[in-house]
């Protein structure tokens, strides 16, 4: 509804004004330039970091004052606070970062986003940047031509700063020749009402131009070439920092609830560093110019002295706001509650992140850990088995002779709410994610289908399995009984060891147990091993029993051997040590 | 230096893949010592080992052992 009213409206308004305004035409073309060279460095640096960007995020997060220096320091770097919120909201979603810690990101990546405001100041307006622009636009896109996912990410960031350089300088040239014929400057308004009224409209220019960073130059370069005064540049920057906030509250509208948490901590976190701005604005001036006069910014230099506002502002944002970030997580947690929903989806795969690799295979590993937990469940129950009953015991002989009270459970059922949407998620994930990913990445996605699919067949096998189970473990006769408790107990062995190699962080000892467990289901296999022929032979079972048990160790051999090849992928991380799987026995 | 000699160093310089097989075999040397040390406990372990059962268990695990060293010391 709004965009079809609006989308329309403000695109016959903008053809109409670049129609009778060339100025305004320049100004606005370095906008977009500024805006594409913006979207260059997003994407360069997800390839070009290759999933290094991620590997710091995920560590250094682990309390609150380092996650603020963490955002800071990876939102100065990759000049987009856009990208760090996308890979945060993804880890947050993956549980690989927690709330307080990604909301200490958001802060500190608040900060970091000033220094776009320092290059621009510091660079764009008082050298002729386009002029480097052109070397980096064309080494950029020899580099995107390379064949190296590295080179390309380079190549793509050297294009983005090129297009933002050159931005930067159209904006200027825009605004000198503007000067000529009408003077902004004339618009200027003090007071409290100017506050308002600026504020305002650089919420709405950040609003409509959808980035602050862009709004923040567009300030500066008007700043520089005196069409507008240092005090209304202020005051439109306080309404850049307030209207980034509107953008991301409209994009999180569809995301889950860890994206709805994060950007409303992103809103309250601009609205009282906006309002703490807006109150003490005179002050804060005061201390810009007593700063500025320390740091060695000339009195007149405002485009520096708006940066160092920006700054400043964001830094007493965050001294006021951090103490509170625990409570803040709190408010967060009870505002949106993820609905019990009545069949299970992917809880983690985030279509955000989805085109960056590192972000995506950690999704997906968590993802595929959520329906392997599914499946031990429906496994175990379908065994008759609870998995409190025999997870960490070492007597699981005697655990399976105890469990003969069978667990009625329709794994048919079960099987359409617990898994196949799910399992659809991940194959739909896992097929779309591969776009940016390089070889190895595109391997590892697909051992996680293939660790998708054993799941469901592991599944699928119990299913037939239940069956007899449940006749046999109430029938009369106690060798047939006997001989299914033996499967069942092989299995929860396998499931009780994988649980350990689960949380073993040695890979060479986890591999050395999952070989080990190998061999240890080898004897399954109840044709090869002799049983059934020595059961028919004395009459303890009848043909039809034996059948059944023919058909039935071969499921449970297959299930066993499905869950140890997933254990294998999901909780061996060595890429090598995992190769060798296979290769041992 | 022969002509050859320079060729063969060049080519080995651009050579990615004996580069990824150097590092590979290194990282397998290095996963080869450190199973060995855990054959060591393993077979400590075996000696004390007071069940049937349990020796039984720890002997199919050396053997497992032994044979990822060997595969290791094959790369």
């Amino acid at each position: 509804m709004y965009r079809r009213i609006f989308y329309p409206l403000f695109l016959l308004a903008l053809g109409y004004l670049l129609l009778i305004n060339n100025d305004a035409k320049t100004i606005v073309a370095g906008i977009a330039i500024f805006l594409i060279g913006m979207v260059f460095m997003e994407d360069g640096f997800k390839l070009f970091s290759g999933g290094m960007l991620e590997k710091v995020l995920e560590k250094s997060t682990n309390n609150v004052p380092k996650a603020i220096g963490t955002g800071f320091i990876a939102t100065a770097i990759v000049q987009s606070s856009s990208l760090i919120s996308i890979i945060v909201i993804s880890f947050l979603s993956a549980e690989l970062i927690s709330l307080a810690g990604a909301v200490g990101v958001v802060f500190g990546s608040n900060i970091g986003t000033t220094t776009t405001a320092w290059i621009v100041s510091a660079f764009g307006v008082k050298i002729k940047i386009a002029h480097y622009a052109m070397p980096m636009l064309i080494f950029g896109v020899v580099f995107r031509f390379s064949s190296k996912k590295s080179l390309q990410g380079l190549g793509n960031v050297l294009v983005g700063l090129g297009f933002v350089f050159l931005g930067i300088g159209y904006m200027k040239e825009g605004f000198e020749t503007l000067k000529e014929g009408l003077d902004l400057g004339a618009y200027a308004m003090e007071g409290y009402l100017g506050v308002l009224v600026y504020v305002l409209l650089g919420a709405i220019a950040t609003v409509v131009i959808q980035s602050s960073s862009a709004t923040v130059a567009l300030i500066i370069t008007a700043l520089a070439t005196g069409q507008i005064g240092y005090i209304n540049g202020l005051e439109l920057a306080i309404g850049a920092n307030i209207g980034t906030t509107v953008t991301a509250v409209i994009g999180a509208m569809t995301s889950n609830s860890n994206g709805k948490r994060l950007a409303v901590a992103h809103f309250i976190f601009n609205m009282i560093t906006g309002a703490i701005a807006i109150i003490f604005l005179y002050q804060l001036a005061t201390i810009v110019d007593t700063l500025s006069a320390s740091i060695g910014i000339g009195e007149k230099d405002y485009a520096m002295k708006l940066a160092l506002f920006h700054t400043i502002f964001n830094v007493i944002g965050v001294l006021v706001v951090s103490p509170f970030t625990h409570r803040l997580v709190k408010f967060l947690k009870g505002l949106f509650i993820e609905e019990e929903a009545k069949v299970d989806r992917a809880k983690y795969l985030d279509d955000i992140v989805i085109t960056m690799p590192e972000s995506a295979l950690a999704s997906l590993q968590k993802e595929l850990e959520h329906l392997y937990d599914n499946a031990a469940r429906i496994l175990s129950h379908a065994l008759s088995l609870h998995r409190d009953d025999y997870l960490g015991k070492e007597n699981i002989n005697e655990v399976v002779k105890k469990s003969d009270k069978i667990i009625n459970i329709n794994v048919n059922e079960i099987y359409e709410t617990d898994v196949k949407e799910l399992y659809g998620d991940i194959v739909r994930y896992a097929t779309l994610s591969q776009e940016n990913m390089n070889e190895e990445q595109m391997r590892r996605v697909y051992y996680y289908k293939v660790a998708s699919k054993d799941i469901v067949e592991a599944i699928k096998d119990a299913r037939e399995l239940q069956k007899n189970i449940n006749k046999y473990l109430i029938g009369e006769n106690e060798a047939v009984k006997k001989e299914y408790n033996f499967l069942r107990e092989k299995i929860v062995t396998v499931l009780n060891k994988i649980n350990n190699i689960r949380n073993q962080e040695d890979d060479l000892e986890s591999l050395t147990k999952i070989e080990f467990l190998k061999k240890e289901i080898e004897d399954m296999d109840m044709v090869e091993s002799g049983v059934i022929d020595k059961l028919i032979r004395t009459n303890a079972i009848t043909t039809k029993m034996a059948t059944s048990l023919i058909n039935d160790s071969s499921f449970a051999y297959d299930i066993s051997k499905r869950l140890i090849e997933v254990a294998t992928t999901l909780w061996i991380a060595d890429k090598d040590i995992r190769e060798l799987s296979g290769e041992v026995l | 230096m022969k002509i050859k000699e320079i060729y063969e160093k060049i080519s080995d310089f651009f050579d990615q893949s004996k580069k990824k097989q150097a590092k590979r075999k290194d990282k397998a040397e290095k996963l080869e010592k450190k199973l060995v040390k855990k054959i060591a406990k393993t077979k400590a372990k075996l000696k004390t080992a007071q069940t049937k059962k349990k020796k039984k268990v720890l002997a199919q695990e050396l053997e497992v052992m032994k044979k990822l060293a060997k595969k290791l010391s094959e790369v």
